[in-house]
């Protein structure tokens, strides 16, 4: 038998740093300086002028803000296959991959298993996941575990694809002959995309 | 003879003038009373200060970014003005940009500190009259601050802007109503 799997969303994981050397510590000293360089020519140059008294009177107010690059993928569901009653199983769902500015991306897919495989005990099934930037189940390409492949086409309007619309594919298949070959059984894993700078 | 009745026309005039503002002398005797007239001419003054700059920082990636500056507006008199407010984008838009791309904001005001009973300004549309100017202080230093000037960048805009640091101005002008 084989049973509910889930899948879940991950932001962008950032590398573990080693513990800084003596010059690097040098470094980031002078790192820091410049920082605040900038910091004081940010506030020279960015201030609020007050009105004088007159007939009529005018004063001025800075606007800022930085926006970062920013990424998010949404709108994935679980994926229920209930009892399989032969033949492949397929599941394609359209999801919203956001990211701001150039819309482009890459996407990295992993499984809580450590491979494309479904668990049950000590019984595995391997399942295939394919990967279109179109939200359209025919095309795409399959993905490789753990590893980043770049695209482009993101949503680049709303975080949500609430405005322009969901952006991508995905598409798990698990093949009839290992799903012949399997041990009856209730088989699961959670699948885990990262979206983040190509 | 022309000349002669301008000249006379003159001091007459001067003569008028005189009797409006003239000091008067005292006579000699056991007291004496001189009188001098003061006069001064205030005109209709206004002034916005304690404006401060709006410094979001780095955009979180959701949500509308506000922020509320209580000003002081001062007007003698009746404390009634009003204001107009444009920003430096281009035809006067309310736009921050990084040089390439913009980002639209949205100002309003309001004539009291606070953000209840606010208005929305439109660039460069003098807003209907205003009340409530500190009448006390120019600088507001007594009588305190008296307006609220806000700026909203709406979470819509915010996502489908490029990366980048953004800047802008909004100038405010006071005047009379």
């Amino acid at each position: 038998m084989i049973e509910i799997w889930t899948f879940s969303t991950q932001y962008k994981r950032l590398p573990k740093q080693r513990p800084p050397s003596s010059r690097a510590k040098l470094f980031n000293f002078s790192a820091l300086c410049s920082v605040f360089s900038l910091f004081a020519f940010a506030i020279t140059a960015l201030a609020a002028t007050q009105g004088t008294l007159g007939t009529s009177s005018t004063g001025t107010a800075e606007v800022s803000v930085t926006i970062p690059e920013q990424f998010r993928v949404s709108n994935l569901q679980d994926v229920s296959f209930g009892t399989w009653g032969g033949g492949d199983l397929t599941n394609n769902q359209n999801t919203c991959v956001y990211h701001n500015g150039d819309g482009s991306y890459s996407i990295t897919a992993t499984s809580s298993t450590g491979s494309f495989a479904l668990q049950n005990g000590p019984d595995s099934l391997p399942f295939e996941v394919y990967f279109n930037n179109t939200p359209t189940p025919s095309g795409g390409s399959a993905l490789a575990y753990n590893s980043t492949t770049s695209t482009s086409g993101s949503n680049t309007t709303a975080a949500d694809c609430s405005a322009g619309g969901l952006s991508a594919n995905i598409r798990v298949r698990i093949a009839e002959g290992d799903l012949q070959a399997a041990n009856p059984g209730a088989y699961n894993a959670t699948l885990s995309f990262i979206i983040q700078a190509d | 003879m022309k000349m002669m009745k301008s000249l006379l026309a003159l001091g007459i005039v001067t003569l008028g003038a005189s009797a409006a503002y003239a000091a008067t002398q005292g006579t000699l005797g056991a007291t004496s009373t001189g009188t001098a007239d003061i006069t001064l001419t205030i005109s209709e003054q206004y002034r916005i200060s304690s404006l401060q700059d709006y410094t979001f920082g780095t955009y979180s990636g959701t949500g509308n970014l506000t922020s509320n500056d209580d000003v002081c507006v001062y007007h003698n008199g009746d404390g009634l003005y009003t204001v107009t407010a444009t920003g430096s984008g281009a035809a006067n838009a309310f736009t921050v940009t990084n040089g390439t791309n913009t980002i639209a904001y949205g100002v309003s005001f309001n004539d009291q500190t606070g953000t209840v009973g606010q208005i929305a300004l439109t660039t460069g549309n003098p807003s209907a009259t205003q009340s409530g100017a500190n009448v006390t202080s120019s600088d507001c230093s007594s009588g305190g601050l008296s307006a609220n000037l806000q700026v909203q960048l709406l979470e819509a805009a915010l996502q489908a802007a490029p990366a980048g640091a953004y800047t802008g101005t909004v100038t405010v002008v006071v005047q009379t109503n």
